[in-house]
């Protein structure tokens, strides 16, 4: 798989830390950060990255509602979960809302990969 | 319970795709009829006192079954077949992946061991105050949670040690780092830990020494509480979404129980150190 150009949407500095890292060590190049949605939606329209890794809880501008804003401003955005919250209730609202992999934390490189494999899967 | 919903499991495992967790999810829905929808079928009640028992169950926390009698709709003998009528034509999800040929029944089973193998791991004697208490599933789904998580991730192996007094406050060097679920009332949830833990755990999850830098190691302790409450509320309301605040952090001098009007407490420890579990609600 060819090298992806990846936005990280997290409130934790530390989380963004660590999924950056992770992100690195299998080959993709992390253009941008954002700690809530406002600005992730800011970075997303100047830099057009191919993927967009997004937390759900986060203050100001939380995660479902920043999926929503991007699918609105770029419905090809592709967009993977990346959160504490697993009930399937979440993880339904997200996928068919149009994102397109769901991964819960705490998650490993191995998950990251399986996620971004996926996103050549055609959508519903 | 404190893991990951079978199909989440599947998908982070590429075993299953996003539309094959949609479509099986579809057909768990389709597949499990309410015991009114059943009651109804089988002649024992009309869609109208259906209704009135659904509108009841607004008011009153009863289960269905328990209100149809009590409402005079229903006797008991109906309510039990209609029930077991129920609990015998739901399907399960991975039930439903074999039946779309996804899986096979042995890959399944393969599958259904390792993940029950995890929640086994997760496995912790609790003190009967917890399964007393009115959120005691939620407090024991926590602590396996946290219990989980830190040999998983911060490599320490901690137990339960004591339920602490009921009112605690924050202490010189200690801080409290909580957030807030709404289930659906608010519960505040959180740790109570001491500068030397919050290091120990902060320099484990990102993995590099940060002792130095306060406000990257709390980031970090919020990070994995938020993380912990949010695995430990995935079997909380299954069909609705969960709705936990950010993390916020307390400082010394600091009431923790603030607005809230019960309090529970719980000491855990490891090897060398010790935090305090707390959970808050009104």
């Amino acid at each position: 798989m060819s090298s992806l150009k990846i936005l990280v949407v997290d409130d934790s500095l530390s989380m963004r830390l660590v999924v950056k890292q992770l992100l690195i060590n299998i080959g993709h190049e992390v253009i941008g950060e954002a700690s809530n949605g406002l600005e992730a939606l800011k970075i997303y329209m100047e830099l057009k990255p191919d993927v967009v890794m997004l937390d759900l809880v986060m203050p100001k501008f939380d995660g479902k509602k920043t999926l929503k804003k991007l699918l609105q401003v770029d419905e090809a955005a592709q967009v993977v979960i990346c959160s504490s919250l697993g009930s399937e209730g979440d993880i339904e609202h997200c996928l068919r809302g149009g994102a397109k992999f769901y991964l819960q934390k705490p998650y490993e490189a191995e998950g990251i990969r399986i996620a971004l494999n996926s996103l050549s899967e055609t959508v519903e | 319970m404190s893991n990951k919903f079978f199909g989440q499991y599947l998908l982070e495992r590429g075993i299953i795709s996003k539309n094959q967790l949609l479509h099986t999810i579809d057909l768990q829905k389709a597949s499990h009829l309410s015991l009114g929808q059943i009651a109804i079928n089988k002649g024992y009640l009309n869609a109208e006192d259906a209704r009135k028992i659904n509108n009841q169950q607004q008011r009153e926390d009863q289960r269905f079954g328990s209100l149809a009698v009590s409402m005079g709709y229903m006797v008991s003998r109906q309510v039990s077949e209609v029930f077991i009528i129920q609990q015998n034509e739901r399907k399960f999800f991975g039930e439903l992946l074999v039946d779309q040929a996804i899986l096979s029944k042995s890959v399944l089973i393969k599958h259904l061991e390792e993940h029950s193998e995890i929640k086994k791991c997760s496995a912790l004697q609790l003190d009967a105050a917890i399964y007393a208490h009115p959120h005691g599933k939620l407090i024991a789904d926590t602590i396996n949670t946290t219990v989980r998580l830190f040999l998983r991730i911060i490599k320490i192996n901690i137990q339960v040690s004591e339920l602490a007094v009921e009112n605690i406050d924050i202490g010189a060097g200690e801080l409290a780092f909580s957030q807030c679920a709404e289930l659906p009332e608010p519960i505040k949830i959180g740790f109570l830990m001491k500068t030397e833990l919050i290091n120990t755990i902060a320099n484990s999850f990102i993995g590099m020494d940060i002792s130095d830098n306060p406000t990257v190691a709390q980031d970090a302790v919020c990070e994995f509480m938020n993380i912990v409450l949010g695995n430990s509320l995935a079997g909380h309301g299954k069909s609705t979404l969960t709705e936990l605040s950010p993390p916020v952090i307390s400082g010394p001098g600091i009431e923790l129980q603030a607005s809230y009007k019960s309090a529970f407490n719980i000491v855990l420890a490891g090897p060398d150190q010790s935090f305090t579990l707390f959970l808050y609600d009104n």
